[in-house]
């Protein structure tokens, strides 16, 4: 009897453990419901329509009829881009090559190797599979016709090398290095993956000489990770003094493509500024071309203009510097911790997330704005700027020993003359500027017209950059001889500077105002000095190619200070992020008035208390208030009601202020408006009280990024069958990759609003061929330093560049109904401890570079939705904060897009609470976000219940995310005739099903044990 | 002690393995406080059974931890799907998952355990 008895026991313990781990699967499941379904293609939300199913519901339709069409495009585009992206630094006549007479050897482990973008996190970019194509240098080359030195392909691609490359492991990937990883807090290694000079044998050797030599540098890019100057390089037996300055391989490498070639092209891959002066000065490096991280197909492009298939017209976004540790923002990047971290045993905890700060010293002197004014106040003898401090080389500051190609310069195969027409300025209007370009050259091509501005500065005054960009435009094709006017438009709202003192406003001081066209910022800003002066001694180039001429400057005066234009509903607002306003005197800025201060790194900060309290999160409790909100009233409303359809077409919505929007958010209950709320970060929830589907998000910059895995189909589900853009998994096109594009800066460096328009337009098209409603993308944050490892993610160092690359695509997005979702507001400048890291930063350099390069695309509600950053604005989270999201956002530049965080793990400094509060919109929230100290919002729903103050603020929030949705692709399929009806999927049945089972054979189990049990007693 | 199975020495065995797992836990990236307590739950049934002897207790020992060893393993993905997901798509190092996986091997392992015990004699003849 015993054995019967066991066996019972044994049985019921099994299927109770398994029934317990199903309860606990189920509830798993059921918390990444979206993420599943997205995978599986299924849905718990199917539309049924009470219609007679005739109406046209697709309101915005794609213009392919395939998905082949359009994957085939974007492939077009990708090339288009990356080939006006690409950069001519230096060119003796060397290019463009002859590809039917001049062989070809790649030289570096890197051309077999290259970096085609991100290596891990939002725009990751890897080998495609499942029969899409992916162009490393070696395979774009080839498609085009030249002929390759096999040989040195064959040693890249053999066993012997394979120690020494960046991947280590894989081989087949482009992009991929595993020992670049992200570690936040100790970065202490970078491998530049070249091999040594030993390797190359006299036979291979050989196989060079007669061949055109194109050696290829290359850096990595990647999220979660930045380099540091003080890294080592873990390539056996390699070495450099900074892993963005050539190493010991690299020189080798080039010295023997020297003496084996019968010229010498180096192509930079990389998107961080590296070290190029020594190539720059050496006669028998014939050229230079800035290739930067050109995507999956971008290489085709970059081989094209190698061949001269197309004239480059790219201008690099970013300042080369000889010495890329040389800016004063370099005196604070990396790691700061508060002498009372968490780390170190101090008050601070874990969940508060405030070890790190960094303090941006520099003010607004960022990239060229530091080079260029430095530059200016040396040539004119103010400020010190001759000092030694901050210099690289000697015992002055010498600009030409400083910048080896400035921010904007780029060359071509022929050449242009561009005659400054006229400046026309309207304070509070608008401005432009015509310019007449003429290819003066032998052979067509591009030009790119840069309009840069002057403000005028005073001693002592308002810091100011002695040049900025403040528009650009670029011609058609121009044959020889041809000519053609370009208007470049600006808005004279960015010529403005930010004065905090008196309470804060934008301020146009009385004086001279100089415009200037230019190769860049600095032959923009000699001519500027050539105007001014009346001069051009003391005017020093960095480059043969400059000419200054004081006919590309234009001088406009302005006769009285204007401090109000600008200045609608402005007043400080981030005074608090001046670390000198929390200890006085922690940071000497950096100062134009004197360039030997502002280079100090700050000492191990203490924070106050009133630090603290920021620091330990959770400014805002829930508490009794009012009468309560008016939650789950049935209006008979939905969504779609508050759009106007006109020919098929989403023409309006209600706006804002309509009282429609009051019902319809009646509508939603509590439950489902905390649903959207939590968990709406990352797919956006369905809310069936309003009949709004569960729609989908995605990363990221280059395009949809974590669709190279799943791929086109993954979303569609067979109710979706009749939708024109339905995606079968049998497509031929339905498992390929999405994030092809070329990286920001490449995009940036074609200064084509044309190119980058179209390149939002046919994100939108990716979506509606993916059913995603969201792109969280682009990046906008700007590369403050060339250090930051994800740099590759941003377009430039400057903020008007960024601004007006964010409003062309983002524009584009939303011409096709995409919810674009710029990303990260703001001030994400290192990836290293990026979490919670308080970022202290003067008010005008906040607003003047970062908060600049947003303000387009939030002004103009190009924008539908802005992710903010992990870090924090002074001593509070930035998605948090109300002084930027609502006083800054809403109140000065009219923003009516919604607001997501980036990830919340768990971290309380990221919390429901402040974030809704300060006006700040869903939360991307993870599994861990579960361990938050805090407890989740939907645990709370009865205190929530009875904060009427909480409740209005989510309602705001809903709306503004409900304002754009009612705009986007996400109404495709919606009709007013429709409703929503939620049902289990599959899986979740077969759940249900297996717990079913395993309840049935538990109670069976367990009264069989107990039957024998007492059977057994009966006998005994 | 007198008069145990080896049944119940198993579970004896599952005990320890759920005590060793609070403290791995400790070491887990994310943690759920109902993942303590579960284990904790079964360690203290255990000690009752071993100190108060009661039959049927001991007779339903390795079911009970089986059920809750089973719970604890499988509920603590709740909070580590994200970070599992980072790893596997190479967005963090596999170091951070470490004490998880350690943690679940052991949960799994006083399972078996208890499955292997509750086909034994809990009692001597």
């Amino acid at each position: 009897m015993s054995k019967g008895k066991n066996g019972w026991r044994g049985l019921t313990g099994i299927s109770a453990s398994v029934l317990a781990m199903l309860f606990a699967g189920l509830n798993i499941a059921n918390a990444n419901v979206g993420f599943i379904n997205a995978r599986l293609g299924t849905t718990n939300n199917i539309v049924v329509d009470s219609g007679d199913g005739t109406e046209d519901t697709i309101y915005y339709k794609s213009e392919f009829s395939t998905l082949e069409e359009m994957v085939l495009a974007k492939r077009a585009l990708a090339e288009e881009i990356a080939s006006e992206g690409t950069v001519l630094f230096k060119n003796n006549g060397a290019l463009p090559l002859n590809i039917s007479s001049e062989s070809v050897t790649l030289w570096g482990l890197n051309s077999h190797f290259p970096t085609l973008g991100g290596m891990i996190g939002s725009s990751t970019t890897v080998d495609t599979e499942n029969g899409q194509p992916s162009y490393g240098i070696e395979e774009a080359f080839l498609e085009r016709g030249f002929n390759l030195n096999q040989t040195m392909i064959d040693l890249y691609s053999s066993e012997a090398v394979l120690a020494y490359a960046r991947r280590g492991f894989g081989q087949t990937g482009h992009g991929l290095s595993p020992a670049f990883t992200a570690t936040y807090v100790n970065q202490s290694e970078y491998p530049v993956g070249e091999i040594p000079a030993s390797l190359y044998t006299d036979d291979i050797l050989k196989s060079a000489d007669s061949t055109a030599a194109i050696v290829v540098i290359s850096r990595d890019s990647s999220e979660a990770a930045d380099y540091y100057p003080t890294e080592v390089n873990t390539t056996e037996g390699d070495s450099y003094e900074r892993p963005l300055a050539l190493s010991d391989y690299e020189r080798d490498m080039i010295a023997l493509a020297k003496e084996h070639s019968t010229k010498v092209i180096v192509l930079i891959n990389a998107d961080n500024a590296i070290e190029i002066e020594e190539l720059k000065n050496d006669d028998e490096i014939d050229a230079i071309v800035w290739a930067g991280e050109p995507g999956v197909y971008g290489f085709l492009g970059v081989a094209d203009v190698i061949s001269g298939e197309v004239n480059p017209s790219g201008h690099i976004s970013d300042t080369y510097a000889v010495d890329s540790t040389s800016s004063p923002a370099m005196a604070n990047f990396g790691m700061y911790e508060y002498t009372n971290s968490y780390n170190q045993g101090g008050n601070l905890t874990e969940n508060d997330k405030a070890d790190w700060y960094l303090v941006e010293n520099e003010g607004i002197y960022v990239g060229y704005k530091y080079y260029e004014t430095r530059y200016e106040d040396s040539v004119l003898g103010q400020g010190n700027a001759d000092s030694s401090v901050g210099a690289t080389q000697g015992n002055s500051w010498v600009y030409e020993d400083e910048v080896t190609y400035p921010f904007g310069y780029g060359l071509s195969y022929t050449t242009f003359e561009q005659k400054l027409e006229n400046v026309n300025v309207s304070v509070g209007g608008e401005g432009s500027a015509s310019v007449t370009v003429t290819n003066t050259g032998d052979r067509a091509g591009k030009s790119v017209v840069q309009l840069y501005v002057q403000a005028p500065y005073i001693q002592g005054g308002i810091e100011k950059s002695a040049i900025q960009l403040i528009g650009y435009g670029k011609t058609s094709v121009l044959e020889a001889g041809a000519s053609e006017t370009i208007t470049v438009s600006f808005d004279p709202q960015y010529i403005a500077s930010y004065d905090d003192s008196n309470g804060g406003a934008w301020v146009l001081d009385a004086g001279d105002y100089y415009f200037a066209i230019g190769n860049g910022a600095h032959e923009a800003l000699n001519n500027i000095l050539a105007l001014k002066t009346g001069s051009v001694e003391n005017l020093v180039s960095t480059t043969d190619d400059e000419v200054i001429d004081e006919t590309c400057a234009f001088k406009w005066t302005l006769s009285a200070k204007d401090d109000t234009t600008y200045s609608e509903n402005v007043e400080n607002q981030l005074q608090f992020a001046d670390i000198n306003t929390q200890i006085p005197g922690t940071v000497e800025y950096t100062t134009r008035s004197d360039w030997t201060v502002g280079w100090e790194t700050v000492d191990p900060l203490t924070p106050t208390d009133e630090m603290m309290v920021g620091l330990t999160n959770s400014r805002y409790e829930l508490t009794v208030n009012g009468d309560g909100e008016t939650w789950g009233v049935d209006h008979d409303l939905n969504l779609i009601d508050l759009v106007t359809i006109e020919d098929g077409k989403i023409v309006s919505v209600a706006s804002l202020d309509d009282p429609l929007w009051e019902q319809l958010l009646e509508e939603i209950t509590l439950d489902e408006a905390i649903q959207f709320i939590e968990k709406g970060g990352d797919d956006i929830e369905n809310i069936d009280s309003i009949l709004l589907p569960r729609l989908y998000e995605n990363d990221g910059p280059l395009g949809f990024t974590y669709d190279q895995v799943s791929g086109y189909y993954v979303r569609w589900t067979k109710s979706d069958s009749s939708r024109p853009t339905y995606v079968e998994k049998t497509d031929d096109y339905a498992t390929w990759s999405d994030n092809v594009m070329p990286t920001e800066p490449v995009v940036a460096a074609t200064f084509n609003d044309e190119l980058v328009v179209r390149e939002g337009e046919l994100q939108g098209e990716a979506a509606l061929w993916t059913k995603e409603t969201g792109v969280i993308g682009p990046g906008m944050n700007l590369h403050r330093v060339p250090y930051n490892a994800r740099n590759h993610e941003y377009y430039s160092e400057d903020s008007m560049l960024t601004n007006l690359m964010g409003v062309a695509i983002t524009s584009g997005m939303k011409s096709k109904g995409l919810q674009a979702q710029p990303k990260h507001l703001a001030f994400n400048h290192q990836e290293t401890n990026r979490s919670g890291m308080s970022t202290f930063i003067k008010e005008q350099a906040a607003r003047e570079n970062e908060l600049r390069g947003f303000q387009g695309v939030m002004s103009l509600n190009t924008a539908a939705t802005v992710m903010t950053a992990f870090n924090r604005i002074g001593t509070q989270f930035v998605g948090a904060s109300e002084e930027l999201l609502i006083n800054i956002a809403r109140n000065e530049w009219g923003y009516t897009g919604a607001f997501v965080t980036d990830m919340i793990n768990g971290a309380d400094y990221m919390n429901w609470r402040d974030i809704t509060f300060a006006g700040g919109g869903n939360c991307l929230t993870t599994s861990a976000y579960e361990t938050s100290k805090i407890g989740t919002m939907a645990a709370s729903k009865s205190e929530i219940a009875k904060d009427t103050a909480f409740q209005k603020m989510m309602k705001s929030n809903i709306k503004y995310w409900l304002y754009n949705l009612a705009q986007s692709n996400g109404m495709n399929g919606i009709s007013k005739t429709m409703d929503i009806k939620y049902v289990s999927t599959w899986w979740q049945n077969a759940i249900y099903a297996a717990i079913s089972l395993f309840t049935i054979i538990t109670i069976i189990g367990a009264a069989l044990y107990f039957r024998s049990v007492r059977k057994g007693g009966e006998e005994k | 002690m007198k008069n145990k199975g080896i049944g119940f020495y198993l579970t004896l065995v599952a005990c320890v393995l759920a005590l060793a797992d609070i403290i791995v836990y400790t070491q887990v990236m994310y943690k759920m406080p109902s993942v303590f307590v579960v284990l904790a739950l079964a360690v203290v049934i255990e000690c009752v059974a071993i100190f108060v002897n009661n039959r049927i207790l001991n007779n339903l020992l390795p079911v009970i931890l089986a059920v809750l060893l089973g719970f604890a393993a499988a509920h603590s993905f709740y909070v580590m799907v994200n970070q599992i997901g980072y790893v596997v798509a190479a967005l963090d190092t596999i170091d951070t998952i470490i004490s998880f996986i350690i943690f679940v091997s052991i949960a799994v392992i006083g399972m078996i355990l208890c499955w292997v015990s509750g086909f034994m004699k809990q009692e001597a003849e």
